[in-house]
């Protein structure tokens, strides 16, 4: 852990996976509650949220392990 | 359709039996592939261990049940904190010690032969109902196939997993994986598409406006059943963040080749995912409710399996069957050689350091047996839907190994009688709370209060202990982050030299 929170790019990055992980598990279950919307008419909002995250996460591991991970 | 069921399994036998033939027959090369998993392999191996009947069945089973909400369960940037986070430390224990497995070295690193056990012990039960639930996909899946007894189904995986695991060892069931993954995603994908074009449901618009007449609300959160109410929701999304602890997932990082391999796992996991989740849920919010409306509980399970049998060519079906017991397959076979090690390694020679690989080996077979019996005797039981198996007994099991083993490596404060009370604690919380006396549970899934008393105890009990020696935590955080960035530097130098470049920073600093 401390070759990662020992420079900006770790901390950035842990920055956006807490955030991110606390709306998952704390904000999202509420802001879903009741909304009947389809994105593109046939996605629910459930898996689109799903997917922001889940491609979010893959993007900022991607940037931080292939250019600033100590261990790449 | 049986025969092509038989044949599988023969070649999947007569496959395991070539990859023993190539191993060096080392507890290590049994175990773990000799550390030597590339990234190709690596991905297969876990994302196809982690992808079981259960996806097949019990994903969209859940889905048609209850709604998309369940989606949120699929938390997969938990595996990518354990690949980068923990892995490589782990990885580094294997590498620089010699370590088998996790809970090795976490019996080390807190010092504690007793902790050591109580992990082996309580991750082998939990394994029992993820094993089991596979055995179950597979006998409700012959059944809706071909009406074979649901027993015949249950026997004929674990008889098969037993031969594959006996014989092959780690390096056989990950390339099986491969195969078996293949399998998996081609029918799991084509038949989507397929069984759309052949019923004429090409609009993925038309199809959600069609659910949300016959089934008012279904399509949002908390469903048409109510069952993803916030607290259900926020109960549902942390057991996903805690699939980290998946023992068969951990033990990954220390069977890759090197950390290059960790690190484009588990991007490639993440990539992928979002596909193939979606191919999943579509399975079970749109397709299902269309084609077979109206089933309840258990008998959702086999959703998928009764749309191809009832709208796609008798093949179709059988080809379904064989994906289905190829996705069981690859995920079965990568728990049982967990439970072997964990049961060998860890529970018999826990206190033997210098035991033969040959005891090793046999003992680690001896566990894979009794735990594919197991297996099938809570499936012949089977308590429960398959989704709710899953995500209410077996992650929360496994997630109670979470503070020991992040605390172990991240936390060198952390010790060995925090570890330990925590555990037993939460453990029987959990077991308690689930099949005796629910209101332990206060209501909310099954995960939180078990993992929340185990997380209190373990930071509680651990700020009041003595931590382990200055050595041993010198032996377990300094020197193994420096064996880490040395190991990382000759690797680039030797990448640079053969890209034929001069040297510019062998060394790396953590802080660049």
């Amino acid at each position: 852990m401390r070759e990662i929170t020992s420079h900006r790019p770790g901390k950035i990055l842990i920055g956006i996976l807490a955030i991110s992980a606390v709306c998952y598990v704390f904000v999202i279950p509420f802001i879903l509650q009741g909304r009947e919307i389809l994105l593109f008419g046939w996605m629910p909002l459930a898996v689109a949220f799903w997917n922001i995250q889940t491609l979010l996460w893959a993007i900022a591991f991607w940037i931080y392990t292939s250019k600033h991970w100590p261990y790449r | 359709m049986i025969w092509l069921v038989v044949i599988l399994g023969f070649l999947l036998v007569l496959i395991s039996a070539y990859g023993y033939k190539l191993s060096s027959k080392t507890a290590a090369d049994y175990l773990l592939a000799g550390r030597k998993i590339g990234t190709f392999v690596m991905f297969f191996y876990v994302y196809f261990a982690i992808s079981s009947a259960w996806t097949f069945y019990g994903f969209p089973g859940t889905i048609y049940n209850t709604g998309p909400g369940f989606m949120l369960f699929f938390t997969f940037v938990s595996f990518a904190f354990l690949y980068i986070f923990l892995g490589p430390k782990l990885w580094a224990g294997g590498r620089k010690y010699g370590y088998l497995s996790p809970l090795q070295y976490l019996g080390e690193r807190y010092q504690s032969t007793g902790l050591r056990v109580l992990l082996g012990v309580s991750l082998v039960l939990f394994l029992f109902p993820y094993l089991g639930l596979q055995a179950v996909g597979i006998g409700a899946g012959m059944k809706a196939a071909a009406g074979l007894p649901f027993w015949f189904g249950a026997l004929y995986m674990c008889v098969i997993m037993i031969f594959i695991c006996l014989i092959g060892g780690t390096r056989a069931v990950a390339w099986l994986n491969v195969l078996l993954g293949l399998i998996f995603t081609i029918t799991f994908f084509g038949f989507l598409f397929w069984i759309m074009f052949k019923t004429g449901n090409t609009s993925l618009s038309d199809m959600a406006a069609h659910v949300q007449q016959a089934r008012p609300g279904f399509l949002s959160v908390p469903g048409s059943a109510n069952a993803w109410t916030p607290g259900n929701l926020v109960g549902l999304a942390m057991a996903g963040m805690t699939v980290l602890a998946w023992p068969h997932v951990v033990i990954g990082t220390m069977q890759a080749k090197s950390l290059v391999v960790v690190r484009k796992t588990i991007i490639y996991m993440l990539l992928f995912s979002v596909v193939f989740c979606n191919i999943a849920a579509i399975w079970g919010y749109l397709i299902a409710p269309i084609l077979v409306p109206g089933l309840k509980g258990k008998a959702a399970d086999a959703i998928v399996q009764i749309a191809i049998t009832q709208y796609l060519p008798q093949w179709a079906s059988a080809a379904t069957l064989l994906a289905v017991l190829a996705a069981a397959i690859s995920t079965v076979a990568t728990q049982l050689m967990v439970a072997g090690i964990f049961v060998s390694r860890d529970i018999i020679f826990a206190a033997s350091p210098n035991v033969s690989d040959k005891k090793l080996i046999l003992w680690s077979r001896i566990g894979m047996i009794i735990a594919a019996v197991g297996s099938y005797a809570l499936a012949m039981a089977r308590p429960a839907e398959l989704g709710l198996l899953l995500s209410n007994v077996a992650s929360p099991g496994f997630a109670l190994w979470l503070p020991p083993l992040i605390g172990g490596i991240m936390w060198k404060r952390g010790t060995r009688h925090g570890a330990i009370w925590g555990l037993l604690t939460g453990v029987l919380w959990l077991i308690v709370g689930s099949f005796f006396y629910k209101p332990l549970l206060m209501g909310m899934h099954p995960i939180i209060v078990p993992l929340a008393i185990d997380a209190i105890l373990y930071v509680g009990i651990s700020l009041v202990t003595a931590p382990v020696s200055k050595e041993v935590q010198s032996k377990f955080f300094d020197e193994i982050e420096d064996f880490l960035l040395e190991h990382t530097a000759r690797e680039r130098a030797e990448a640079a030299a053969e890209r034929g470049e001069p040297m510019v920073s062998p060394v790396p600093s953590a802080t660049e």
